[in-house]
């Protein structure tokens, strides 16, 4: 793969993993997920009483000849897998305290879920949201798609505020059928808000994961001597010395994360809280990895 | 509670250090993009309230820590009941003290706001120290100006004595005038500490720290790493006023001088008066000239800091032998020296011979007759312009004489001989001329166009300055003439230093003697070895000698390279001619009179008409009895190397007195303590910090009975402080 967004390496190192909805979901594709619709499938699912109307050719005889009733032999059904990809690209992504911004780790982990996707034969959309959902790419396969994927990947710069509570709002919208949503902002904002928003999704029956990409100097604050922190979103400065404020910042940052956990399980909502590394591809795989163990 | 090192309080300012660096790092602002900003302000919601405090607490603890620091290193002890705060601790074994005493002229000197002369303070610290010596300790005092000879006539005291003892024993060390000798003090305080090894040894040092000590700094070199070998304690002390020495006035006069010993009644004389101003301001300095006979003379100069300047004041006296000038200045410290005394002998006239030339018959001064229709020669001149202008030659009593009279002894009445160009000279004038001049008669000699050059320096080799060579030109044109000029150096007589015809240079002179510098002359006499020549007065613009004094004997012959009528020169028609004469026949004739204000060293020798012994006060108020000394031609008075500066007086039983000075006043002119830089030189030299007052010394070295240093307690309170602000900061 030519592409700078996916090395070989990389792409090599996560083909073996499957990207595994936790519910069941609905697609036209057949593809390796199970659909909460019944189908043709060899797989039994269960017996129901007959209805006029049923096909006879699900009756199960043999039930028949040993209970005289007429039960219907349900199978499930096989679907592809539609995994909305939603990117913050607000611009508190645009941060750095080594090579790496969040949202540069955010494109790279993005692009190797997309082609973790396609290559398992479902279907991948991107969605670029700060204080709205700039850009939406609807879900589609194959390698043409995935090449629109990485074009639009590269293409975006971040810019504006965070608000994914909005921008959930217009995710409903947008999402015909039910899909996986994965979610990689920074997440800083109301937890209380971003959970009631990403709850919205989960009741629609969606299965939506997030994760909280951070800078590892945002969870350390390693400076020194006084400081003026331009909020690179806002351009407001706040003057501080990093050592006097480091036990209270650190205490938010752990609260804030706290919240965000709880108030997302509480919802239905997956969350992970993923660090900036330059490694990106071992930690989103050792993500995936878990995921998939537990599954 | 009293401080060790109280000039250690000044690190009470490292107190300010931590809020120092707090504002210094807050100044040092660095920005950077962050992009947690909600989770920042959160952070900051909640500290916004504590942090201040927090900081506050934490600067005022580290700053209190640097302060206890501080006074740590003052060392503060709590007195006891018994402590002193007069005597330093004294150590457990026995003790052997040495105190070096300034005894210098500049002890005596009471600075402003101190209450007491120098003197007496420096006596009540080492009374101090006498008083608290114990059976077994050893005091040694031992003045910093030593005997003459360099002998210190140190006091040394065993065991405990009473009040009167040490009383008598400070009263002993005399004061004197004198160069303080602090490195053979040290030397012999050395010494004398070798000598009771068992004691402990300690080097007080009283003095007013002058500033003639920075010479000497260099040769200290050796003490201080001897003093810490032996365990010596060294403390200087400063004894100058808390005010110090330098915002008062203080004018010295250096010396006082006159053109000459020999004064002749009427004529006028100046005083050279040279007086420094040695303090830190601007001094106007009033001079005071008294001597029997004429009003005061006062004059007021303006003297800058550390400006030294030389005040010509003329004086004319009375006829009067063993005259007494005295000089005062005011404002002054130390009487010896604001106050100079001359003594001299002034003549009622002087006795000039005027020797005409023989072989000419036309001089009227051959036959005594004014000859006013004959056309005068230079003698003849002259006589006439001072008989003309009397009022300008007041002291002179001139006679003619023919050649012939100076084949024979000349009377001792005369004073001075003026040969004026004289056509021939035979060797049966010379030896009386020389003779003359030997026993310090004046000799003053004319050149003139008619003199036979080769048997004239021939016969005259013994008195000319140097043989004649030939005259200018050849032919007199009255457009092409010299001016004459005061050569800048001074001429020498008997030691004395004499400003010479200094009133007749151009930038000094008032009075007839103004117009010397105006006079043409028109020829003159060359000299070999013009360039080597040795006592040039007065020189013509073309750099020639034209005035030439040569020391004979006691006597003096000035040589005069231009005619004394107006055949080369038309001095003789101009106002300062007998002024100008007049002067060198007084300078001549000075060996005519003994030196009576002497150099230090100097040998005093007088006649005295009466035998027997005379009683000599001395210039620091003692008397002493001299035997007069009985010779073959009189009697005399002989004294040898006298040494102390001032006036001293002669006087007899009959009633006969005499005077004279010795030159110079005290060593010490100026009374301000060492520079800092000096001060501080000489501490690193004697390994020991200067201490400002008694009362310091004391301190520093421990009052005895201090009990109870507190350095425990305040390092406590040091590690106390220093564990909260850890957990502090650590914790809160």
């Amino acid at each position: 793969m030519p592409d700078p967004l996916l090395s070989a390496e990389a792409a090599a190192r996560v083909k073996r993993l499957e990207l595994f909805a936790r519910s069941r979901v609905e697609n036209h594709l057949k593809g390796a997920h199970r659909s909460r619709l019944k189908g043709h499938s060899t797989d039994f699912l269960q017996h129901r009483p007959y209805l006029p109307g049923d096909d006879i050719r699900a009756l199960d005889w043999r039930v028949y000849a040993r209970s005289d009733r007429l039960v219907i032999r349900e199978r499930e059904e096989f679907t592809a897998l539609d995994v909305n990809i939603v990117l913050d690209c607000s611009a508190s992504m645009n941060f750095a305290s080594g090579a790496m911004t969040k949202f540069e780790f955010s494109r790279h982990c993005a692009a190797l879920l997309a082609y973790l996707v396609i290559n398992q034969r479902d279907r991948v959309g991107v969605a670029f949201a700060s204080d709205r959902i700039n850009r939406f790419i609807k879900s589609g396969g194959g390698n043409k798609h995935l090449a629109e994927v990485f074009r639009q990947l590269l293409a975006c710069e971040p810019a504006g505020q965070t608000d994914l509570a909005a921008c959930t709002r217009q995710l409903l919208q947008f999402a015909e059928k039910r899909s996986l949503f994965l979610f990689f902002s920074d997440c800083y904002q109301d937890p209380a808000a971003l959970g009631r928003s990403l709850g919205i999704l989960a009741r629609a029956k969606h299965d939506v994961i997030v994760y909280q990409v951070y800078d590892p100097a945002e969870a350390d604050l390693p400076y020194n001597g006084f400081t003026l922190f331009r909020d690179v979103e806002t351009g407001r400065i706040d003057p501080a010395d990093p050592q006097e404020i480091r036990t209270a910042y650190l205490e938010a940052f752990r609260r804030h994360a706290r919240e965000l956990k709880s108030t997302a399980m509480s919802y239905g909502v997956e969350f992970h809280p993923l660090p900036v590394t330059a490694n990106w591809e071992s930690a989103l795989a050792q993500l995936l990895h878990e995921r998939a163990t537990l599954a | 509670m009293t401080l060790l090192h109280p000039l250690a309080l000044a690190g009470l300012v490292a107190a300010a250090t931590p809020v120092a660096i707090y504002l210094l790092l807050r100044r040092r602002k660095t920005e950077i993009q962050w992009g947690a900003g909600y989770l920042l302000r959160l952070a900051l919601a909640s500290k916004k309230r504590s942090s201040l405090w927090r900081q506050f607490i934490v600067l005022t603890v580290r700053s209190l820590i640097l302060a206890l620091a501080a006074l740590l290193i003052a060392q503060p002890f709590r007195p006891g009941h018994n402590a002193s705060s007069d005597t330093p601790a004294l150590p457990d074994r026995a003790v052997h003290r040495v105190v070096l005493f300034d005894n210098s002229r500049s002890m005596t000197v009471a600075d402003a706001g101190a209450g007491a002369t120098r003197l007496e303070r420096a006596r009540r610290a080492a009374g101090a120290l006498l008083l608290s010596d114990r059976p077994g300790d050893t005091l040694d005092f031992i003045p910093l100006i030593p005997r003459r000879g360099g002998v210190f006539d140190s006091v040394a005291l065993d065991g405990k004595i009473d009040d009167n003892h040490a009383e008598h024993s400070l009263a002993a060390i005399p004061t004197r005038d004198g160069q303080i000798a602090l490195e053979p003090a040290l030397a012999a305080a050395m010494t004398r500490l070798a000598l009771t090894p068992g004691s402990a040894g300690e080097i007080y040092l009283f003095s007013d720290f002058p500033r003639e000590l920075e010479t000497q700094i260099a040769a200290l070199s050796w003490f201080a790493p001897l003093a810490r070998e032996r365990g010596v304690r060294v403390a200087p002390v400063s004894m100058i006023g808390p005010a110090g020495a330098t915002s008062e006035q203080n004018v010295s006069i250096d010396s006082a001088t006159l053109g000459t010993d020999l004064l002749v009644a009427g004529v006028s004389t100046r005083l050279y008066i040279d007086a420094s101003n040695h303090s830190d301001r601007q001094a106007v300095a009033v001079f005071d000239v008294a001597a029997s006979n004429i009003p005061l003379r006062r004059q007021t100069v303006r003297l800058n800091p550390d400006e030294r300047k030389r005040i010509a004041i003329p004086l004319t006296l009375p006829a009067g032998a063993g005259q007494i000038i005295s000089v005062a200045v005011t404002p002054t410290r130390l009487a010896t020296q604001g106050t100079r005394s001359l003594v001299v002998d002034v003549k009622d006239a002087l006795d000039v011979w005027l020797v005409a030339d023989e072989k000419d018959p036309a001089s009227p001064a051959m036959s005594g007759g004014t000859g006013d229709d004959a056309a005068p020669d230079d003698t003849e001149f002259f006589r006439r312009a001072v008989k003309l202008r009397k009022d300008q030659s007041p002291g002179i009593r001139l006679r003619s004489a023919r050649m012939n009279e100076l084949t024979l002894p000349i009377p001792a009445n005369v004073d001075a001989i003026v040969l004026a160009g004289p056509r021939y000279t035979t060797p049966a004038i010379a030896k009386p001329l020389l003779d003359f001049v030997r026993r310090g008669g004046g000799l003053f000699i004319t050149a003139s166009p008619a003199i036979q050059l080769p048997a004239f320096n021939e016969n005259l080799a013994a008195l000319l300055p140097a043989p004649l060579d030939k005259p200018m030109r050849e032919k007199i044109d009255p457009e092409i003439f010299l001016q004459a000029q005061v050569d800048p150096r001074p001429s020498t007589s008997g030691g004395v230093t004499e400003p010479l015809f200094e009133e007749f240079a151009a930038q000094g002179a008032d009075g007839p003697q103004s117009d010397l510098p105006q006079a043409r002359f028109y020829d003159h006499y060359r000299l070999h070895d013009m360039e080597s020549l040795a006592g040039v007065v007065l020189r013509l613009s073309n750099g020639d000698p034209l005035l030439i004094e040569k020391h004979v004997g006691r006597g003096r012959v000035y040589f005069f390279a231009s005619t004394l009528g107006v055949e080369w020169t038309s001095l003789p028609v101009r106002q300062s001619y007998i002024p100008l004469l007049t002067r060198i026949f007084s300078a001549a004739a000075t060996g005519r009179v003994l030196p009576l204000n002497l150099q230090p060293g100097a040998t005093f020798i007088a006649p005295w008409p009466v035998k027997g012994a005379v009683t000599l006060s001395l210039a620091d108020q003692s008397t002493r009895t001299v035997d007069v000394l009985d010779a073959a031609a009189g009697q005399f008075i002989v004294l040898d190397d006298l040494r102390d500066a001032g006036l001293y007086r002669i006087a007899d039983s009959t009633g006969h007195r005499g005077a004279f000075t010795i030159a110079g006043g005290g060593v010490e002119n100026d009374l301000r303590s060492l520079p800092r830089s000096a001060k501080a030189q000489l501490a690193a030299a004697l390994g020991a910090d200067i201490f400002l007052d008694w009362t310091a010394a004391v301190k520093a070295l421990g009052p005895a009975g201090a009990t109870a240093p507190l350095w425990p307690w305040l390092l406590a309170a040091i590690l106390v402080l220093y564990l909260f602000e850890t957990w502090f900061v650590r914790t809160i």
